[in-house]
C-alpha cells in the first residue's frame, strides 16, 4: 500500500499548492447558501406565526444547509468529477492499465487526498462561522457529534466515489456522460435532504429514503454534527451506507471490466 | 431579416449536431427532469409546513417556480453552450475568426451556440407551467398570460446578458471560472420569491445582481394581472444589462490581442 500513501500525499501537496480557488468558491458558496437560507427559513417561520420546527432553531436550519453544501464540496472535487471518463475518452487509460496498481485504487487515492483537504478547509470555515456567528443560537457540536460526523463523512466520500465511478465507466459506450453525473447530484439534492432536513419530509418518504444511498451523502452527516442523531440511528445509517458502498463498488468493477474488454485504447 | 436568416442557420446546424448523439439527448432530458423535480419537491415540502411563503400561496409559488424552469430551459437551449465555448475561443485566439465576419461579432459569438438537445426541456417546463396556471385558484386575463410569457423570454435573455458580462472578465483577468462558479451558486436566489428577501439584499437582487428579476418579478406582474411597474422593472434591467454587455464587449475587444496559446 506504499503507492496509495504516495498518491494520497501527492494529491494533498497539490491541493496545498493551489488553495485560493477553493477558498474563494467555498466562502462565496457558504455566504450565498447561508444568507439565502436565513431569509427563507425566517420567511417560513414568520408565515407559521412565529412557530419554529421541533428540534431545529432558525440558525440550526441555516447551519444544516451550510453543512450539506460543504459535504458536496468534500465528496466531489472538480478535477476528479469526470476524471475516469476523461481517461477513457482521451486514451489516457492505457498507461494506468499497465501500471502495477489497480486503476480504481489509484483514482481513489487521488480522490481521497482532495477530499481530505476539502474537509479540513471546509471544516475550518464552517467552524469559524459557527463559533463567531451562530454559537449563541446553536450550541457547538459535542465530541460524540463530531465523531459521528467524521465517520459518516468518510463513508460518504467512499460511497460517492464508487457511485461516480460506476457512472463514469459507462463512458466506454457513451460519448457524453456528464449529464448522468449531474443527474445524480440532483437526486442527492432532492432525495438526500441537501436543501431541507429529511425530518421535514412526509413520513412515508422518510421511511422509504432511509434505505437508499442518499441520506448518508447529505442529511445524516449534517444531522450528526447538529447533535440530532442517536447512536442507534448512527449505526443503522452507517450500515446502510457501507452496504450501498459495496453494491456500487461491485457494479463499478463489473461495468469497468466489461468496458475494458471492448476498449481500443485509441482515444479521441 | 438578415440576422434572422443567419440565426435560423445556427438552429439548423444545432439540430443536426444534437441528433448525432441520441442516447446523450436522453440523458440531458432526464437530467433536466430531475432538476425540475428538485424545485417542485422543494416547494411541495415547504408548503406542507406553511400556508404561504413571502405572501404567495402554494399555487402562486408553483407558477413562479415553473416560470423559473422555463427561463432556465430557454437559456440552456439558446445560450448555455456559449458559456463554455467563449473562454476557449478567447484563450485559443479563435475569436479572430468571429471578428472577421461581416456581421456583429457580439451577435455571432453570443447567439451561435444553440443546444437543440435542451429544446425538449422547454416543452417539458412549458408543460409544467401550463399545469401550474391551470391549477391556479383564480383566473388570469389572456393578455396578462401573454405579457408574462414575453417577460419570461426577456428574462432568459437577461440571464444570458448577466453571464456574458461576467464571462467578459477574461479580457482583463484571462479566466472567469471562479466567477462562473459563484454565479451558478448565486443563481439559486432566482428560485426563491423576492418577497422573502429584505432590505439591502433585496435591493441588490432586484437591480445589479438581478436574480430576483429572472422569475419572481414576472410572476408578480402576472398575479397583478399585468403589474406594469413589474413589467417596466424587467424591461429596465434588461436594457441596463444590454448596455453593460455591449460596452464591455467593445472595451474588451480593444484589449484582445489574439492567441494566448
Amino acid at each position: 500500500m506504499k503507492w496509495f500513501r504516495s498518491v494520497l500525499a501527492g494529491q494533498i501537496h497539490m491541493r496545498l499548492a493551489y488553495p485560493w480557488g477553493f477558498w474563494t468558491s467555498l466562502i462565496a458558496e457558504l455566504f450565498i447558501v447561508g444568507s439565502m437560507n436565513w431569509f427563507l427559513w425566517n420567511a417560513i417561520i414568520d408565515s407559521r406565526g412565529g412557530v419554529g420546527f421541533p428540534g431545529f432553531t432558525t440558525w440550526g436550519l441555516v447551519l444544516y444547509t451550510m453543512i450539506t453544501t460543504t459535504l458536496r464540496k468534500v465528496q466531489v472535487n472538480s478535477e476528479q468529477f469526470i476524471g475516469i471518463a476523461e481517461d477513457i475518452y482521451t486514451g489516457s487509460l492505457n498507461k494506468y492499465l499497465v501500471y502495477p496498481v489497480p486503476y480504481f485504487g489509484f483514482r481513489f487515492a487521488m480522490h481521497l487526498g482532495s477530499s481530505l483537504m476539502s474537509l479540513l478547509q471546509s471544516g475550518a470555515a464552517l467552524g469559524f462561522f459557527w463559533y463567531f456567528a451562530a454559537r449563541h443560537a446553536q450550541p457547538l457540536p459535542t465530541v460524540s457529534a463530531i465523531t459521528q460526523f467524521l465517520a459518516m463523512v468518510m463513508v460518504s466520500i467512499g460511497l460517492r466515489f464508487v457511485i461516480n465511478s460506476a457512472i463514469q465507466a459507462t463512458a466506454f459506450w457513451f460519448e457524453q456522460i456528464w449529464a448522468l453525473l449531474v443527474l445524480f447530484s440532483f437526486l442527492i439534492a432532492l432525495l438526500g435532504g441537501q436543501l431541507i432536513p429529511l425530518s421535514l419530509y412526509p413520513v412515508w418518504a422518510q421511511e422509504i429514503l432511509q434505505y437508499t444511498p442518499f441520506p448518508i451523502l447529505a442529511a445524516l452527516p449534517a444531522e450528526a454534527l447538529l447533535g440530532r442523531l442517536s447512536w442507534l440511528q448512527f449505526s443503522v445509517g452507517m450500515g446502510i451506507g457501507c452496504f450501498w458502498s459495496l453494491i456500487f463498488y461491485g457494479l463499478a468493477n463489473f461495468v469497468f471490466r466489461a468496458g475494458v474488454r471492448d476498449y481500443s485504447g485509441i482515444g479521441a | 431579416m438578415r440576422y434572422l436568416r443567419i440565426y435560423l442557420n445556427f438552429m439548423r446546424f444545432a439540430a443536426s449536431r444534437a441528433l448525432q448523439f441520441r442516447a446523450e439527448l436522453g440523458f440531458r432530458i432526464l437530467m433536466d427532469i430531475a432538476f425540475y423535480a428538485i424545485f417542485l419537491g422543494f416547494y411541495k415540502i415547504i408548503f406542507s409546513h406553511t400556508p404561504s411563503l413571502g405572501g404567495w400561496t402554494e399555487d402562486q409559488a408553483m407558477i413562479f417556480v415553473s416560470g423559473f424552469m422555463v427561463v432556465d430551459a430557454l437559456q440552456m437551449t439558446f445560450f448555455a453552450d456559449m458559456y463554455h465555448a467563449f473562454q476557449l475561443l478567447y484563450r485559443q485566439g479563435a475569436l479572430d475568426h468571429y471578428l472577421t465576419k461581416p456581421i456583429s461579432s457580439w451577435f455571432f459569438v453570443g447567439f451561435r451556440y444553440i443546444n437543440f438537445a435542451s429544446l425538449a426541456n422547454v416543452l417539458i417546463s412549458g408543460g409544467i407551467l401550463t399545469w401550474a396556471i391551470a391549477h391556479y385558484h383564480g383566473t388570469f386575463h389572456w393578455w396578462s398570460i401573454a405579457v408574462y410569457l414575453m417577460l419570461l423570454m426577456c428574462c432568459a435573455f437577461l440571464y444570458f446578458l448577466v453571464i456574458f458580462s461576467l464571462l467578459m472578465c477574461v479580457f482583463w483577468w484571462e479566466n472567469s471560472d471562479a466567477m462562473m462558479a459563484v454565479y451558478f451558486e448565486g443563481v439559486n436566489f432566482a428560485s426563491r420569491p423576492h418577497h422573502i428577501f429584505k432590505g439591502f439584499v433585496r435591493g441588490i437582487l432586484m437591480t445589479i445582481i438581478p436574480f430576483s428579476v429572472y422569475a419572481s418579478v414576472p410572476a408578480q406582474a402576472l398575479f397583478e394581472q399585468v403589474g406594469w411597474s413589474s413589467v417596466f422593472h424587467v424591461i429596465g434591467v434588461v436594457l441596463f444589462f444590454l448596455g453593460i454587455n455591449l460596452t464591455l464587449w467593445n472595451l474588451g475587444l480593444r484589449r484582445y490581442a489574439s492567441s494566448l496559446g
